[in-house]
């Protein structure tokens, strides 16, 4: 009986421990990968908006080199009739 | 085992299985307080339910589903600025081609087309505020209409070359060579004047063609509209605009609530998240309810003019039909609905 009860505290106690290890483990996966997570994002969106603003202005300059080339001309008669036409033409089409 | 040496085993078990316990609840609540910093509410990325991460697009859902969209983002946006949020799926009006005019000889710069769009579309106000129109500022020059089709040598040795179509003596056209970023006390200034650019809505989008993942596309009122659910990103399609018309958000938009205007469009002006473009949509969310854009209605000179292109009576074909109209001197094809006309 006594045998038994050892053999039994031994089985538990080892059925126990990988328990506690298993619990012990997803634990601290968990809150590992949660606050690399957090720490993460939070780099992230604290990102300098310096930076931000940069890219923004990019963006306009961007806009400026591209309409600096553009020229605009008159359009004659027959070209605004020629247009007009093609969007009708286009939109009955597509009904 | 002694008495003594259980009740101090046992001791020692509850003492590491309370510290088990007590461990596991603090890593919880770490846990919980780090998710919920993941999924902060003022996070649009976060706030993106998984739902809404795996929709169709919208050019492709069902009725049905268009509607559940819908109200996904109704419920979102209320939630998020704390007042009753609409978000309105309208499609394009029968027998309706929108078309766009406006007059440079009568533009002041005053800028409140800007600013009525960034309130009427919901766009980032600050840090630094997305703007879908823009004005440039130019020197008056000595350009002619006039003289467009003059320049022709009188003589057989006239040292200029025959420019057909233009003046050989003059500008041939308006060349864009101007400023954004004019502040002068007062406008209209001597000297200048002003052209305001915005999305053309081309017939033949060149954006449209290059999206990748098909987001952005042509409605049948004419339109160029983006869904901004299926949006990746690239920014292709702010390379193919001719214009530079498109506008990309680096970061979260900073749209305070108390300015939100809360009656939106799927395809238009709901609010934006980071990383998508956007662009001027004619307010598709009231011109499909048969109403002016905003620009229109806030512009004080009348210098703008809108209307459809299918009906011979409308504003914008009136001023096909009698006004000097503008296009782009090297034709890209695309064929803008968006016109510079002068009187």
């Amino acid at each position: 009986m006594a045998d038994e009860k050892d053999i039994a505290g031994i089985k538990n106690e080892g059925a126990d421990f990988s328990r506690r290890a298993f619990i012990k483990k997803t634990l601290l996966v968990g809150v590992a990968v949660a606050s690399t997570t957090a720490v993460a994002k939070k780099v992230a969106s604290v990102t300098p908006r310096q930076d931000l603003r940069g890219a923004y202005l990019n963006d306009d300059i961007q806009q400026d080199k591209v309409m600096k080339g553009k020229e605009y001309v008159v359009m004659s008669r027959e070209e605004k009739e020629q247009m007009l036409q093609m969007f009708v033409n286009d939109y009955n089409k597509q009904a | 085992m002694s008495a003594e040496e259980k009740k101090e085993t046992e001791g020692t078990d509850i003492n590491r299985r309370q510290f088990f316990k007590e461990a596991g609840a603090i890593s919880a609540a770490v846990a919980a307080a780090a998710a919920s910093s993941v999924i902060a509410p003022q996070e649009a990325e976060a706030r993106t339910t998984f739902a809404e991460m795996f929709q169709k697009n919208y050019r492709l859902m069902t009725e049905e589903e268009k509607k559940e969209a819908i109200a996904r983002l109704e419920q979102r946006h209320s939630e998020e600025y704390g007042k009753k949020v609409t978000v309105d799926g309208t499609p394009a009006m029968k027998d309706v081609l929108f078309g766009y005019a406006l007059n440079i000889q009568k533009c002041i710069g005053c800028r409140r087309c800007v600013h009525s769009c960034v309130r009427e579309n919901n766009q980032s106000r600050h840090d630094p505020e997305i703007q879908w129109i823009r004005v440039i500022r130019m020197e008056k020059g000595n350009f002619s209409v006039d003289d467009m089709d003059k320049g022709y040598p009188a003589k057989a040795n006239e040292p200029y070359g025959i420019q057909v179509g233009g003046n050989a003596y003059k500008n041939s056209g308006v060349a864009l060579e101007g400023q954004h970023y004019y502040q002068p006390e007062t406008v209209p200034e001597k000297d200048a004047f002003y052209f305001p650019i915005q999305c053309h809505q081309c017939e033949k989008p060149p954006c449209v063609k290059v999206c990748p993942v098909r987001t952005t596309y042509r409605d049948p009122d004419g339109i160029v509209v983006i869904d901004y659910n299926w949006c990746i990103g690239c920014r292709m399609c702010m390379g193919a605009c001719p214009y530079w018309a498109r506008r990309f958000n680096w970061g979260d938009p900073n749209l305070p609530a108390e300015e939100m205007n809360p009656k939106t469009h799927y395809l238009g002006n709901r609010p934006r998240m980071r990383g998508v473009v956007e662009k001027c949509t004619f307010c598709l969310q009231r011109t499909r309810k048969g109403r002016y854009t905003s620009c229109v209605e806030v512009c004080p000179v009348g210098a703008r003019k809108f209307g459809n292109l299918l009906d011979p009576n409308s504003e914008v074909r009136k001023v096909l039909d009698r006004k000097k109209v503008f296009r782009l001197k090297a034709d890209m094809n695309t064929y803008p609905k968006f016109f510079y006309f002068i009187d």
